[in-house]
């Protein structure tokens, strides 16, 4: 009995389809980001680790070894225990350094073309036996299901389906550095089918073969060794060595790497991998024992490997059996497709490109990659079938599996220099993993190449082979390992490299390496990406750095250079990308990479999350220090010894106009004018204040104090340190307000001059006046005796202007006098009537009997002032306002009140003021009126009254129709007085 | 709790682990007459333990 080879053909090819729209699906955006992008989702892709060894080889594992088999698993549940100390850093490293493999890691932190080459080569032939186990198991359970057709043509078949799909899952797209968001979804999908069919199968058994788990129990006790027989092996070397290799093959199995690492969308996902991914070995292996114990109660004539399989047919359950059979298939694509394209990236990385990318510029080098990627694939599943077809291997499935297991246990020791030895070098690595495979391919391989070359004959150790193995590759590897590491010395890279290893930090790789421009990365780019990636990767930089093509500074180039390594690094591996990078490059010397404090800042953040105990209370101190500088509100500077910005603050930047990022790196020189010339000078100076000097910013003069001191001298500090520091001082409000002080004593001055004058003035003035009286009386008297009335003309016209100098003198007293009204003299005045009583004054002189005067002030409102005073500036106001009236105008003056404050406003309809002279009206003397015609204290008088009043008069500027002049006083309260002293305008 | 309690707890775990598994322990296994699944379950005991430690973390890593 058995099932139809075409239905099974059939089945496979529908499954197939199936997991290829499933990711087709997820990558064409069809299935909802959230369901893709999900912890859930990304620990079930973590399954590929169960295979068909898993599947089959369990069970055969638990015939021959009984729990042992477990090992397998707990291993692995034991390095994700261990997740935030080994997976979590890796992870880190991978994302930070776009390490696409796990040769990209190992040729990262050791360094140089031939790590990732050994590395590579070593995990191909090392995974070569697990390919073909999974070639093996679906071939055999094939056989077990329909005996139609030789394996070989099976096999084959198998393989090239697999290669199709392995194919459009991992090589469809042009861009490799993008996640395969389908490949993941679609291996989720295969891991939940795997424990679908393997539950459905388990609870089979309880149900069907046993009828009830009281029964399953009934047989067990009948059977009394049957479980006590599972438990032995844990006494053997055995269980220890399967535990130790399943640990290391959670990260260090190439397809392992790439799901859990290269594929991960979000490092969150990977706390939820810890348990959620030991928790679906758990389930999946729940079944392995009751699908023992029911071969063994069926009394299978099959290999204990295919027990399950066996148990549905020889039950009549095809379906279950074609289920079954889908699950296997399910493992072993999986398994076979995320290898070959694990395998696939390491090859291109560090075989293919190193070999082919020289000189010539490819036409199109992303194109390129992916049909390298592609055929690398199938070639790599085809060494499998050649594995396959090559080996004869009587023992169980797992013994395939346990050889790769040991081959990749030999990268144990690089990835612990990699996580925790800085010491580590390449030499060591090389010799330790050189060493290991050797043992390894002695131990392991030849035997089954070579029928009588079995080496363990003849070492005198009592123990299973696959302890023997384990233990004598891990021992060389490991002294190997440690004595080269030990005997060489590491390069500057590997210093640098290491470093950036343990604290996960974003360290410039080869900051001591960087080009003159920009362009100079472009050009070595050039050469071996081809014109379209160069200029693709040089933009990605450059936006990502935030910089120009033109950049020159050797801080910004450093950063520059970081960033496109790193992504180059995602492209064609790290060592190539090193090495593209560096083309060309000068090297400075190494106190150049201390000199960049960018790049030392960048350091320290990244690495402050490892930072423990003094070495935190130290950056805490700096972080302090920086804030305190970067927030002082004086600008301040430093300039290296070099003549090139190193600390540029926020005031400083305020100042200038220029940004830190900017400044920082820049040479004075560089810096934009003026700005360039006053620091150049200044610093070459020998004066080390300046005080006062006038700059131009932005269109104004500003006033600046410069001060400088010298930082740090050889004797005691770091030359790298050293240089000067400048502070600069803004003082121009400071001018600003210096020069509105000397205004209000130059008007106090005038004022006191004023009252010098008029006192001086006005004695002789009263003399000529009394004389100038008696001629106009005499020349009265000569009139009437018919003598010379000219006399009394002459007379009359000094008197008249001994009346206008009167009344300059009495307009210069009153101003001078200003100081002499004291607040205790005020009262209530109604606003109201001095406006009216000014008014009637004007209405008296010729000039503005034409003119209208509309008043419309409040007539309850009081202030507290001097209403004579108060009549005095409506006086003036309404003076300047007939004069610059057309005959017939209206003069307008309107009052309001609001908190507190009268308004009132004198309107005319003249020609208005020029604004250009508005700041200058109201000081003395000042007049625009032809000489003679106004003393220019009008204005002055009026606003000494209004600031002694409390109040201010300013200009309506917005006033489009004349002159609009506003006064505001404050409205009498009973217990107010104004000061003497009134607030400043 | 800080955090570096909390990182600490994970090698606690893990050792707890090694010791029950791969320990003389182990060896009381197949003498004290555990039924079959027995180990299943321990093994579920200490990814139960594992999750509860590790999601209480507020910042995965060292």
């Amino acid at each position: 009995m058995g099932v139809e080879l075409w239905w099974l053909f059939a089945a496979a090819i529908v499954y197939l389809i199936v997991l290829f729209l499933v990711a087709y699906s997820a990558d064409s955006g069809l299935i909802s980001k959230r369901l893709i992008s999900n912890p859930v989702v990304y620990s079930l892709s973590l399954g590929v680790y169960a295979t068909s060894w898993t599947y089959y080889g369990s069970v055969g594992l638990a015939d021959t070894s009984g729990y042992a088999f477990l090992n397998i698993y707990l291993g692995v549940t034991g390095a994700f225990l261990l997740g935030p100390y080994i997976l979590k850093p890796i992870l880190t490293l991978c994302r930070e350094y776009q390490l696409t493999s796990i040769a990209d890691l190992l040729a990262f932190r050791y360094g140089g073309r031939g790590t990732g080459f050994v590395v590579t080569l070593f995990m191909l032939i090392g995974i070569l036996p697990y390919i073909s186990l999974q070639i093996r198991a679906v071939t055999e359970s094939i056989q077990v299901l329909s005996r139609q057709v030789p394996p070989v043509i099976l096999a084959l078949v198998f393989c090239l389906m697999i290669t199709v799909f392995a194919i459009l899952f991992g090589a469809r797209h042009l861009s490799p550095r993008e996640k395969h968001h389908g490949l993941v979804v679609a291996i989720a999908f295969e891991s939940a089918i795997k424990l679908l069919a393997l539950l459905v199968a388990g609870v089979f058994v309880i149900t069907q073969v046993f009828d009830s788990p009281a029964a399953m129990g009934e047989w067990i006790a009948t059977n009394e060794n049957a479980v006590a027989d599972l438990y032995t092996p844990a006494q053997s070397g055995l269980w220890s060595t399967l535990l130790l290799l399943a640990f290391c093959a959670a990260f260090l199995l190439p397809r392992q790497y790439h799901m859990t690492f290269v594929e991960n969308e979000n490092p969150k996902h990977l706390k939820t991998a810890y348990w959620l991914f030991p928790l679906y070995l758990l389930l999946l292996n729940l079944p392995v024992i009751p699908i023992l114990f029911a071969g063994r109660y069926l009394e299978l004539n099959i290999a204990p490997d295919f027990y399950v399989l066996g148990m549905t047919l020889s039950l009549g359950k095809e379906w279950l059996a074609v289920l079954v059979f889908l699950g296997g298939l399910s493992a072993a694509s999986a398994m076979m497709i995320v290898t070959s394209l694990a395998l696939s990236y390491m090859c291109l990385n560090h075989i293919l490109l190193p070999a082919s990318l020289s000189g010539t510029q490819p036409t199109d080098f992303y194109r390129r990659l992916l049909w390298s990627k592609r055929i690398i694939i199938a070639l790599i599943i085809a060494a499998g079938y050649g594995f396959y077809i090559v080996i004869e291997l009587n023992e169980g499935l797992a013994s395939l599996g346990l050889i790769s297991f040991v081959a990749a246990a030999q990268l144990l020791p690089g990835m612990i220099g990699v996580l925790f030895w800085q010491r580590a070098t390449q030499v060591g690595f090389l010799a330790g993993l050189i060493g290991g495979a050797l043992v390894w391919f002695t131990l392991l391989i030849l035997p089954l190449l070579v029928s009588d070359a079995n080496i363990t004959e003849l070492i005198p150790i009592d123990t299973d082979i696959w302890s023997l193995s384990t233990f004598c590759t891990l021992t060389t590897n490991a002294l190997l390992f440690v004595l080269g590491s030990l005997l060489s010395k590491p390069t500057l890279d590997e210093v640098t490299a290491s470093q950036a290893a343990i604290e996960q930090t974003s360290f410039a790789l080869s900051a001591p390496y960087t080009a003159r421009s920009a362009g100079q990365y472009l050009y070595a780019m050039q050469q071996v990406l081809g014109n379209k990636v160069a200029h693709q990767e040089m933009k990605r930089a450059l936006d990502e750095t935030s910089l120009d093509m033109d950049e020159t500074r050797a801080p910004e180039l450093r950063v520059l250079h970081e960033r496109l390594e790193r992504n180059i690094s995602g492209l064609v591996g790290p060592t190539l990308a090193r090495s593209i990078v560096r083309q060309n490059r000068h090297g400075l010397d190494s106190d150049a990479d201390s000199q960049d404090t960018r790049l030392l800042e960048m350091r320290l953040e990244a690495s402050r999350e490892q930072m423990r105990g003094m070495t935190k209370q130290l950056d805490d101190l700096r972080r302090y220090l920086r804030d305190v500088l970067h927030q002082l509100p004086l600008g301040a500077c430093s300039i290296s010894s070099d003549g090139s910005v190193y600390l540029w603050n926020s005031a400083m930047q305020s100042l200038t106009g220029i940004s830190e990022r900017v400044a920082q790196g820049s040479v004075i020189s560089d810096l934009p004018a003026p700005w360039n010339t006053l620091l150049g000078e200044f610093t070459e100076s020998a004066e080390n204040h300046r005080f006062s000097y006038q700059v131009s910013r932005h269109g104004k003069l500003a006033s600046v104090n410069l001060h400088k001191a010298d930082i740090g001298t050889p004797a005691n500090t770091d030359d790298a340190f050293a240089g000067q520091v400048i502070l600069m001082e803004d003082r121009t409000d400071y001018d600003t307000l210096e020069a509105e002080l000397a205004h209000s004593e130059r008007l106090a001055s005038i004022g006191r001059l004023a009252a010098g004058v008029a006192h001086e003035i006005g004695n002789p003035l009263t003399g000529i006046a009394s004389i100038a009286q008696n001629l106009v009386h005499d020349a009265g008297q000569a009139l009437e005796n018919n003598d010379d009335e000219e006399v009394g003309e002459q007379a009359t016209d000094i008197l008249n202007q001994v009346g206008r100098i009167n009344s300059i003198v009495h307009s210069l007293l009153t101003f001078s006098h200003e100081d002499k009204i004291s607040g205790s003299s005020f009262d209530s005045v109604l606003i109201n009537q001095s406006v009216q009583e000014a008014v009637r004054l004007v209405k008296l002189s010729d000039q503005s009997k034409s003119i209208d005067f509309d008043v419309s002030v409040p007539s309850d409102i009081e202030v507290s002032g001097d209403a004579n005073q108060l009549v005095q500036v409506f006086v003036n106001l309404l003076n300047n306002a007939c004069d610059a009236s057309p005959p017939k105008a209206t003069i307008r003056i309107t009052g309001s009140v609001l908190d507190e404050q009268l308004t009132i406003a004198v309107e005319d309809s003249g020609a208005g003021i020029d604004p250009s002279i508005s700041e200058q009206i109201f000081e003395p003397f000042f007049t625009t009126k032809s000489v003679g015609s106004g003393t220019g204290l009008g204005l002055s008088l009026v606003y000494s009254i209004m600031s002694r009043h409390g109040g201010r008069v300013r200009i309506d500027e917005q006033y489009e129709h004349g002159t609009r002049i506003v006064l505001t006083l404050p409205v009498a309260d009973s217990n107010d007085q104004p000061s003497a002293q009134a607030h400043s305008l | 709790m800080s955090d570096k309690t909390r990182h600490d707890h994970t090698l606690l775990i893990f050792f707890a682990a090694v010791f029950v598994f791969n320990s003389p322990l182990t060896n009381w296994w197949s003498l004290i007459g555990l039924p079959w699944y027995a180990i299943f379950v321990v093994w579920a005991l200490f990814i139960l333990i594992a999750a509860v430690n590790l999601t209480r973390d507020t910042n995965d890593g060292r």
